[in-house]
């Protein structure tokens, strides 16, 4: 993929551009909102993680001015602000999606990779499968090898949450949000218990596991 | 402090702007009746004086200047002929001359200049008084009259005088009065003014005093209300509210600032134990990984407790008082359903007994997250095959939602504590936690007017949360 980074931040933004070297991608910086905003125009990039605070420009006037001009780049907010508030107000500017500093380089990665996904897949099918997992999600129905599997409700939405995902790495702050509707840190890492007994259903009569757990960064639903 | 002085106050301004038209208003009511009055009683005296000419005129005609002499002679001593007709008591003065006004008879003695004997001719007069005089003060020098001359035939002239002395004397009068009644307004409106001044003064300064207190540091001190249910009890009571809530806030302000200083700096010492770890020589590089590794979570765990104390000192500042329409059995069913596979991991028998259709007025997220934190409580604390339950009721007063274990539950005696931040009543600190989860549900329940009970489950913990009824 390729990333424009707007961050005025020298350190952070170098970190964030070994990383996401590192993890394949290739990475640009801008250290102002002007720049930023100039070089986002100039190039098509596939995502832009941008700091809410931004010299010359700040980050939700960038965004509100891309949109203005038609251009839909998925955007990732980098805030210091860790408001609920300040969350939903930069979605309403045109955010994709909000990451609170401090945060896990798997957390951000996770995050850039799935908005940087929606804008390029097509519209997602009623009829879902990864591998020999099927799920119908008019009649809310899940098949493993042709055998039927009895999902809760929440199961069920955590399922299709990762078959919609398939490939990309999900977190489990993503989950909590995407399947639970939380934006809250519960404490206890419930999740890691709803994955486990969905686990337990979906892979447990099958030799080859499609649900994998990536260490420090969350799950990951893939083919064999 | 600053004195407020008596003058300067607007309660007495205003008595005195009052007074002043008071004053105004009286003296106008006076002059209106001292100038109906006035006139009215000459009318009556000049009607006296007409009636009395015409008695004497008459007993002119049918006695002649003889009987008139003798009459008038007699009168002068006397009061008037015609006194009782018109009412009028006063003193009357006569004088009859001939032609050329010598005097005939009467109690003045010489025909006043100026007034001529032609038909009938009005005057007021001013008379040097006489001692011998009948009829009149001799103590006065001058004296006022209302006189008529007439001609009477054969070339006589007569003259009939009415003392003003009594108009004089209720002239007198009324302007005394009028006078008083200025004084005694002004002296009321000033005392008046005063004493409502003083009053008013005295209440704003117990006012100021306070503010003077709380400036001084003192965020305890209230102004003390003095139950009148008037406009200055219903301001300090007003300004009261005010001062509890930058109490609260100020005091949160505080606890925030102490408990990141004191509480964030056992993890940073780990933290910092960690880096240092990972940089000794001797270290290879697989404990180096470890050391780091350690090092992230401890720094997550730091952000972590400084998002939830963040977190608690917003909700108790009602930052987050963005209220709406909450299906609180649907928030029970979600919680339930996220905690019971936690339960469940841990062997414990996880049941629910959540009403339908029960909805409130706040804040989803926060509620969510307190019922959260307290199942997440009651799973953590309560032991394996043991029993947690959730429960949802509609009560008269308002909705409450439950969580029921038969953990080890908290003794009475520790239940206030175990509400206040960073308090972990598990001295062993077996379980994971940061000792905030009970306070985020106390700011929770504050905000949204609930009451949060803790109560012996016999055995176990019961933590009740009783919303106030309010329209959705």
């Amino acid at each position: 993929m390729q990333l424009l980074i707007i961050e005025d931040d020298a350190e952070t933004a170098a970190y964030l551009m070994k990383g996401l070297q590192e993890s394949g991608h290739v990475a640009e910086h801008a250290a102002t909102g002007p720049d930023g905003l100039q070089q986002a125009q100039a190039f098509g990039y596939d995502a832009l993680i941008v700091d809410r605070m931004l010299p010359g420009l700040d980050g939700l006037s960038l965004v509100r001015e891309l949109r203005r001009i038609g251009n839909a780049t998925p955007v990732l907010f980098l805030t210091a602000l860790a408001d609920v508030d300040d969350r939903v107000i930069g979605l309403q500017n045109g955010g994709d999606d909000y990451l609170a500093k401090p945060f896990a380089f798997a957390e951000l990665l996770a995050r850039v990779q799935v908005i940087a996904r929606r804008r390029a897949a097509p519209a997602p099918e009623m009829t879902l499968r990864v591998a020999d997992l099927e799920m119908d999600r008019l009649k809310r129905s899940v098949k493993r090898a042709d055998q039927s599997i009895a999902l809760q409700a929440r199961e069920f939405r955590l399922l299709e949450y990762l078959m919609l995902h398939v490939g990309q790495v999900v977190t489990r702050t993503m989950l909590l949000e995407q399947v639970w509707g939380y934006h809250f840190d519960p404490q206890t890492n419930v999740i890691d218990v709803h994955m486990s007994r969905l686990r337990t259903k979906i892979d447990k009569h099958s030799a080859q596991p499609l649900i994998h757990t990536i260490r420090g960064a969350g799950y990951c639903l893939r083919e064999p | 402090m600053n004195k407020i002085r008596l003058l300067d106050t607007t309660a007495f301004r205003l008595a005195m702007r009052y007074a002043g038209f008071v004053c105004l208003l009286t003296i106008v009511c006076f002059a209106v009746i001292y100038w109906t009055t006035i006139s009215q009683l000459q009318t009556q005296i000049d009607a006296g004086l007409r009636a009395e000419t015409a008695a004497l005129t008459r007993l002119y005609g049918l006695r002649g200047i003889s009987g008139l002499q003798q009459t008038i002679a007699a009168l002068s001593t006397t009061k008037g002929l015609a006194a009782s007709d018109s009412g009028d008591a006063g003193p009357r003065q006569y004088l009859l001359t001939d032609s050329h006004y010598a005097s005939l008879a009467g109690s003045l003695t010489k025909w006043p200049a100026g007034i001529s004997g032609v038909g009938m001719v009005w005057a007021t007069l001013r008379i040097r008084a006489q001692h011998n005089q009948p009829g009149l003060d001799p103590e006065q020098h001058h004296f006022e009259l209302r006189a008529v001359a007439v001609a009477l035939p054969a070339g006589y002239h007569l003259l009939i005088g009415q003392s003003l002395d009594e108009l004089i004397e209720l002239r007198e009068t009324i302007l005394t009065l009028t006078i008083a009644a200025v004084l005694l307004v002004l002296i009321v409106g000033t005392l008046g003014g005063a004493l409502v001044g003083r009053s008013v003064v005295r209440r704003l300064q117990t006012v100021m005093h306070t503010a003077d207190t709380i400036m001084a540091g003192d965020l305890t001190q209230r102004i003390p209300e003095e139950y009148r249910r008037d406009e200055f009890d219903a301001l300090a009571s007003k300004l009261n509210a005010m001062l509890t809530r930058i109490e609260q806030l100020m005091k949160s302000t505080r606890e925030v600032t102490e408990n990141v200083a004191h509480d964030l700096r056992s993890p940073l010492t780990r933290l910092r134990g960690r880096a240092e770890m990972a940089l000794m020589k001797n270290a290879d590089s697989v404990r180096q990984r470890e050391a780091l590794q350690k090092a992230i979570e401890e720094t997550d765990g730091i952000v972590a407790t400084l998002n939830a104390i963040l977190s608690i000192a917003q909700i108790e500042s009602g930052a987050r008082r963005e209220w709406t329409a909450v299906d609180l059995t649907a928030v029970c069913q979600d919680a339930a359903d996220l905690y019971e596979a936690l339960a469940e991991e841990k062997d414990i028998h996880f049941t629910t007994e959540i009403s339908e259709a029960v909805s409130i007025r706040g804040n989803r997220q926060l509620i969510s997250q307190a019922i959260g934190n307290l199942l997440d409580n009651a799973i953590k604390y309560t032991h394996q095959g043991g029993a947690v339950s959730l429960t949802l009721a509609q009560q008269d007063q308002g909705a409450v939602v439950s969580v029921n274990d038969n953990g080890p539950g908290i003794p009475a005696e520790l239940r206030e504590r175990a509400l206040q931040r960073f308090v972990r009543l598990d001295v062993s600190r077996s379980q994971p936690g940061n000792g905030l989860g009970l306070s985020l549900v106390k700011a929770v329940a504050e905000q949204h007017s609930a009451v949060l009970t803790l109560e012996d489950n016999q055995p176990g913990l019961r933590i009740s949360l009783s919303f106030p009824n309010t329209p959705v």
